[in-house]
């Protein structure tokens, strides 16, 4: 996974070049899949490797919510907790977010292991390897002061407004 | 299906199905026939098997040709240079298996400096995802509501 910086701000930035229709759901969007999947394995995983030794549903069990599949569901029980008008536009979004998510994981490389793109149909797995897995952290601010800056200008042309503008 | 119309067994059957796609998925890796799980099981008949260890933590350095690290499995022994690392550091270890004596013989060893730092800016943006919430995101009649 790149950095959560770089990711949101990329975030930021591909939504102001399409649009500004619920910016935060895209963000959070693309924070969900290392939220939902890598957040509670890396925790539960330093406690299984520090503390005491924990069943494997609780370290593997988070990895279909770092796949496409899972992610689809996810972002479905997540849109269902909005507003019914705002559910569909929620969805979309999310799923635009978790897209964008696992496309910069995917230019990653982790020397042949890739990321299991069509679990539990699909058993492969795939990564382009065009970058090192912590290539990141070097734009990681810059992209931030740059996405901050465009959210800025995007914010006070649309104000509180759902519209795309 | 974005309706409320039966709202509520949506929402469960999609738990539902998440959870059993964690139950899929933990059967699929525990059962991969590859692997130093796998080797563990099978010692002889995994004797020189690749195997590697993508960005597994350093728990142990032992002498300067040994060590241990940890991902999914704790304490996993690595016969190679320690020269340079540190316990808590992250490395990415590619060897293969030695039977005899359950060792993993490191061919290459990649180490990961930035680690820390990915993890930092990671926690920084969680932590700023959080303090952003409430701008963006309330709670009204039982639903999520947008802000802006």
């Amino acid at each position: 996974m790149a950095d959560l910086l770089t990711h949101g701000a990329a975030a930021v930035l591909v939504k102001a070049g399409t649009g500004w229709r619920y910016p935060a759901v895209f963000v959070a969007g693309t924070f969900a899949p290392d939220l939902a999947s890598r957040v509670p394995a890396i925790g539960f995983g330093l406690i299984h490797v520090h503390w005491v030794s924990l069943p494997s549903w609780l370290t593997h069990g988070w990895q279909p919510l770092h796949q496409p599949f899972g992610l689809l569901v996810l972002a479905y029980v997540i849109s269902m907790f909005f507003r019914v008008h705002d559910r569909v536009g929620v969805f979309l979004n999310l799923i635009g977010g978790m897209a964008l998510h696992m496309f910069l994981d995917v230019l990653q490389d982790h020397h042949g292991v890739g990321y299991l793109l069509g679990f539990p149909f699909w058993e492969g797995h795939w990564e382009l390897g065009a970058v090192g897995s912590e290539a990141t952290v070097w734009v990681a601010v810059p992209l931030c002061i740059l996405a901050a800056w465009v959210a800025s200008k995007k914010q006070a042309t649309c104000g509180a407004s759902l519209e795309d503008c | 299906m974005f309706s409320d119309r039966y709202r509520f067994l949506k929402i469960m059957v999609s738990l539902l199905i998440l959870l059993g796609l964690g139950a899929v998925y933990t059967d699929f890796a525990l059962s991969r026939p590859e692997g130093y799980r796998a080797a563990l099981a099978d010692p002889v008949n995994h004797e020189g098997a690749d195997m590697l260890f993508p960005l597994w933590q350093v728990t142990h350095i032992r002498d300067a040709n040994m060590y241990t690290i940890a991902g999914t499995l704790r304490d996993v022994p690595v016969q190679g240079s320690t020269e340079g690392l540190n316990v808590r550091d992250t490395v990415t270890v590619i060897g293969h298996f030695r039977a005899d004596d359950l060792v993993v013989v490191a061919t290459e060893r990649v180490d990961h400096p930035l680690r820390p730092w990915k993890a930092g800016f990671s926690l920084l943006a969680i932590l700023l995802g959080l303090i952003a919430t409430p701008r963006f995101f309330g709670w009204r009649e039982g639903r999520v509501v947008i802000r802006g």
